[in-house]
């Protein structure tokens, strides 16, 4: 009798901090974004305008196809840490080709590399169970020294101007005024998204990221859901190298290094998507990396250098995570 | 009365290094019956589910499946056949809602050129499950969020959203509430009439007679027989349950008794037990025994400090005493040896020296760092004294047997000079010499003034070793005898 009085009385008095959490958790990064913007707007000049907006989202459209493979990684419990290097090295691939004049043959290239990758992360971690922590950054080291070894580290430039138009359109491109590049990010949103919701695969990510053993138990193959994820994520460096290669009409060795590692991961997080997987959504990743390139750009407008940038960065970086945790637990 | 076997075990034999876990086993499974499987704790019962269920495969013997010899070679395979098993432990992912746990990995789909999963038809199907056993939750509610009884329907509900042939129920009703059992009931029933065979292990002898049409008994990885619930009484099935006498390897004699070191009032702690008292004496071992689930080890934690108290008192040489962690319980003078050693009572990969130190180390503190040399002569001697068997001092405690790694775990509890020791499930996991060797040593302990309370799922390891014995069920304590008094009935009738 005692316990179920009390029982009672826990579930009347939480019912408000339920729905409360909920909110939290569905909306709280949306508050999040919306209130950068407006802080943003307010503070920065000239953020508010077409242009403005437009240049960001292109920037952004880049490094967000990488962003997909990651979510796809970290709700499945992983975590992908090769990013960086494999951009340099599809970039690479691809521009070797459109130098001697194929640019479709560099994309498919940049592609193909990326998705080679990924396929040897994810036989590693699926079939030999290695952590995938330890894999892709293995990964890191090794694609950061194939993408600067065949030239020396120098870059790589030429190709025919008229050859390359159209695969110059892909990165550079304007449909009704809007970039291309930012429709092309648009689609792979929608398709990822699909891919996560309505699709069996996507549904095992979620179960294999919530708990390995339980889906196991289901039936799902641990090596085999690996091997797609990690090869999915190889596919996408592959895309944001490729489109790059497209973007400059040149290969730059070392042009994943930095932002797109940290960024990649970065957006994931901030978006408000369980680090250790199995819940969030790539919806939340684009609100993430939005935050985090309105925000950088911004402060650009308002004259802070990019030391100090990256410092407020980081310590927005730290405050989603602990609201994060507050409403996780 | 359908009575078709749909299942027959025929000699079937099971070795783990080590042990034999099933000695040639015969069991059969009718069409629409409810075969209770009974057995005390190690019995083999677990072994033989996870033989059905594809997960081991027998070392022996031959399953027949519908007249036919099979073999399962994995749990989908099993799954194909018809056989949906309930384990004990859950296999839900806490994430997820429950239409998405119920259909994981068979997702119905739909649209014709874009394959698309059903989620309308998920929330419908898992909604008229849910309804099936009356359990009015939403199937969109997360896991997480849900309380644990409803976890335990939930997995009834993922075995029954199939069309099984074959249904394993592993001790289903230990986290239900009466009514939920009722219902979980009156579904079997409407499973029985359907033609579905259901195999219900449980400990819970009076749900036996309420549900079972047959039982088998397993005693030592061995049927000690099968028969009709109307022949069998609880009595008979005890008597079968237990069967052999105690082997006469508990070094038990009788001892002097001192003062009363320990004492614990109306002791109660929320959600785990309540209402605890007991006494320990100087020189004196009382046992705790009960079934698993029955609390026992949160009582031992929260005498330590390491679980809060809700009311009543903790005694401790004659003062109340109030341990906030273990630290403080540490520093008074009592000393707990976990079941989970990995977990609770060891350092890995740390050395045996560093782990015999580890609780006590102000105790080696020589101007601001430790006093290395004194460790070694320290460790040297407990290793002398408890026969740890280690090449050397140094050596990672990891690559000790479990039986060595007990002994280093006692070391430790008599280095920070405990008073009273808590052995939780002391033997668990070890083989038969090192047994012997604990018990030895907690005699000596014992004989030396130590007050030791030891928690035991082994009945024979209780009434051969305790001075006195508690018996708890379900957070309460049920009875309390003398060692004279003591046998494995009485235990069993206070425990069940």
């Amino acid at each position: 009798m005692i316990s179920q009085t009390s029982t009672i009385q826990f579930d009347q008095k939480s019912v408000h901090a339920m729905n409360w959490r909920l909110y939290w958790e569905r909306y709280g990064v949306i508050a999040a974004f919306i209130i950068v913007l407006i802080l943003a707007s307010v503070m920065a000049p000239n953020f508010l305008s077409v242009s403005n907006i437009l240049n960001v989202l292109t920037t952004m459209s880049f490094v967000l196809f990488v962003t997909y493979g990651q979510t796809l990684v970290i709700l499945s419990g992983g975590m992908d840490l090769s990013h960086g290097s494999l951009v340099s090295l599809t970039c690479m691939a691809s521009a070797a080709l459109v130098a001697i004049g194929h640019p479709w043959m560099g994309l498919s290239a940049g592609l193909a590399v990326g998705a080679f990758c990924g396929l040897i992360n994810g036989a590693i971690i699926g079939v030999i169970r290695l952590n995938p922590i330890i894999t892709t950054l293995g990964m890191l080291y090794m694609a950061g020294g194939l993408a600067l070894y065949f030239t020396d580290g120098k870059s790589i430039v030429g190709g025919d101007p008229a050859k390359v138009q159209g695969f110059h359109f892909l990165a550079e491109g304007r449909i009704f005024h809007i970039p291309f590049v930012i429709i092309l990010a648009l689609v792979f949103l929608l398709l990822t998204h699909f891919l996560l919701r309505h699709t069996r695969f996507g549904n095992h990510i979620y179960a294999l990221g919530g708990n390995e053993e339980a889906a196991e138990i289901a039936g799902i193959s641990y090596a085999k859901m690996k091997i797609i994820i990690f090869t999915l994520s190889g596919l996408s460096c592959g895309m944001a190298g490729s489109l790059l290669s497209a973007r400059m009409l040149s290969g730059e060795p070392q042009v994943g290094a930095g932002t797109f590692l940290l960024e990649s991961i970065g957006a994931v997080v901030v978006g408000g998507n369980d680090i250790f997987g199995g819940m969030g959504n790539v919806g939340r990743t684009l609100i993430g990396l939005m935050i985090l390139h309105f925000l950088g750009n911004a402060l650009n407008l308002m004259g802070i250098s990019t030391f100090t940038q990256q410092i407020i960065v980081g310590v927005v970086v730290l405050l989603f995570c602990y609201l994060g945790l507050v409403h996780k637990k | 009365m359908k009575s078709e076997p749909i299942l027959r075990f025929e000699g079937i034999i099971k070795q783990f290094p080590g042990v034999v876990a099933l000695k040639g086993v015969n069991f059969e499974l009718r069409e629409g019956e409810v075969h209770v499987l009974v057995g005390a704790n190690g019995a083999g019962k677990s072994t033989l589910v996870k033989i059905l269920a594809g997960v081991y495969q027998p070392d022996a013997g031959r399953i027949i499946f519908d007249g036919k010899p099979v073999t399962m070679k994995t749990p989908e395979q099993a799954f194909e056949m018809g056989i949906s098993i309930v384990y004990q432990n859950f296999n839900l992912i806490g994430k997820m809602d429950i239409g998405q746990n119920i259909f994981l990995n068979r997702e119905p789909l739909k649209g014709r050129l874009i394959r698309r999963i059903d989620w309308e038809r998920i929330y419908s199907e898992t909604q008229s499950v849910l309804e099936r056993l009356h359990v009015n939750i939403d199937p969109k509610s997360k896991i997480d969020d849900l309380p644990v009884a409803d976890l335990q329907m939930v997995e009834i509900a993922k075995a029954l959203a199939v069309q099984s042939r074959i249904l394993v129920l592993d001790e289903p009703t230990s986290s239900l509430s009466g009514q939920e059992t009722d219902e979980l009931f009156s579904r079997i029933s409407q499973l029985k009439e359907e033609g579905v065979a259901i195999l219900y292990i449980s400990h819970r002898l009076e749900e036996i007679k309420r549900i079972g049409d047959r039982v088998t008994v397993f005693r030592d990885g061995e049927g000690m027989g099968s028969g009709n619930i109307e022949d069998m009484s609880v009595q008979k099935i005890i008597k079968m349950m237990l069967g052999r006498d105690i082997k006469k390897i508990y070094p038990w004699r009788a001892r002097e008794t001192g003062e009363e070191i320990l004492s614990v009032n109306n002791l109660a702690s929320s959600n785990a037990f309540s209402d605890i008292s007991f006494s320990l004496r100087t020189g004196e071992i009382l046992g705790i025994s009960g079934l698993v689930g029955a609390k026992r080890t949160e009582l031992a934690h929260a005498i330590f400090g390491a679980l809060p108290i809700g009311s009543g008192q903790v005694r401790f040489k004659g003062r109340t005493v109030e341990f906030r962690s273990p630290k403080d319980a540490i520093h008074a003078g009592i000393g707990l040896l976990p079941e989970d050693k990995a977990k609770h009572g060891m350092f890995e990969i740390l050395s045996v020296a560093s782990n015999v130190t580890s609780a006590g180390l102000k105790l080696l503190k020589k101007g601001l760092g430790l006093d290395l040399n004194k460790e070694k002569g320290v460790v040297e001697e407990y290793k002398e004294k408890l026969n740890i068997m280690t090449p050397s001092t140094k050596t990672q405690i990891e690559s000790l047997s479990g039986g060595n790694q007990q002994k280093v775990v006692l070391a430790k509890s008599l280095f920070t000079n405990s008073e009273v020791l808590i052995f939780d499930e002391p033997t668990k996991g070890i083989d038969v010499g090192a047994k012997e060797e604990i018990y030895n040593l907690m005699i000596e302990l014992a004989g030396n003034g130590k007050g030791i309370i030891m928690i035991s799922s082994e009945l024979p390891e209780i009434l051969g070793m305790s001075d006195r014995i508690l018996v708890m069920k379900e957070g309460r304590v049920t009875a309390e005898m003398s060692r004279e008094e003591a046998n494995q009935e009485k235990l069993l009738e206070a425990a069940l």
